[in-house]
């Protein structure tokens, strides 16, 4: 590359920049000026959005907790209720479980006494008595 | 964000808070007023050579590279610390400062890499500083444009 074409891009990379770059400084000189008190202003400003959109979305989220938390606590009324009840229950066919096996024993044991008195029993018109089974305990 | 961005604990900031707030914009705007500076020194005077891509170059064009960084420099260095009531005047100063300044740097790297294309760090180097003159140009230029936008909200609510 020769130094015709070094100097050529030279001198066209900094014209170029240098007339945008002088162009430019017009323009911004012929805006609006913007003040330090206005600076501070949107400064402020966005600080203040920016705050306002932190609170804002806090609230949305204890809101959001709030409504979870009572329908979780409705599941867990409905679960509680629906638990005692089977207490309830269960407590109930345990009752009935106990006086059944009682029965049994009962029966159980009148038929041993039945098999070990059998020698007399046979001799007997009358089949034996069945065993009185309580209806509760 | 805020816990990488210098707060000054003076009001007003004294020019060690303003040195600590844009610490590498001011570095590389003082570095190429340096360079300009050598650059102008060895047009001068004979013997002294800074840069040995430079002096394959005519002196015209020397001296307008010379121009470009060290005007570029001074621009930005002004705008970064401009202390006027008009903070926009500061910003177009830091503007057309870096434009010259990346404009200066990139001509730089031009000429250290057609006269040694091997030497990666010393035509890279120019580089890379033109390169991030050039991305502080593109942020002065977004921090007016997003004020802009915002302060007729902020003055808007504010007249309520």
């Amino acid at each position: 590359m020769n130094e015709a074409v070094i100097a050529s891009i030279i001198v066209a990379i900094i014209s170029i920049a240098g007339s945008a770059g002088f162009w430019n400084y017009r323009q911004s000189r012929r805006a609006e000026p913007v003040t330090q008190r206005s600076a501070d202003l949107a400064v402020a400003h966005t600080s203040q959005e920016m705050a306002l959109a932190v609170a804002a979305a806090a609230q949305a989220y204890s809101q959001e907790i709030d409504r979870v938390l009572g329908e979780t606590r409705a599941e867990l009324h409905a679960l509680t209720g629906r638990f005692t009840a089977l207490e309830t229950y269960v407590r109930e066919q345990e009752k009935t479980v106990r006086r059944q096996a009682h029965h049994l024993r009962i029966l159980s044991e009148a038929w041993d006494n039945m098999i070990s008195s059998w020698p007399t029993l046979r001799l007997g018109d009358m089949a034996p008595p069945k065993p009185h089974l309580p209806p509760d305990d | 964000m805020p816990s990488h961005v210098y707060k000054p604990r003076h009001d007003p900031p004294t020019w060690w808070d303003r040195l600590l707030v844009h610490p590498m914009d001011t570095g590389v705007a003082l570095l190429a007023i340096q360079f300009a500076a050598l650059i102008t020194l060895s047009l001068m005077v004979p013997g002294f050579v800074p840069s040995r891509s430079m002096e394959e170059l005519e002196m015209w064009i020397v001296f307008l590279v010379a121009a470009s960084l060290g005007t570029g420099g001074l621009l930005a260095v002004v705008g970064l610390n401009w202390r006027g009531d008009e903070v926009s005047h500061g910003w177009a100063l830091e503007r057309f400062g870096w434009i010259l300044a990346s404009a200066g740097f990139a001509a730089y790297s031009v000429t250290v890499l057609t006269h040694f294309p091997g030497s990666l760090f010393s035509w890279a180097v120019p580089a890379a500083l033109s390169l991030m003159s050039g991305l502080r140009l593109w942020s002065v230029n977004q921090i007016e444009r997003n004020m802009r936008a915002v302060i007729p909200l902020a003055e808007g609510g504010n007249s309520e």
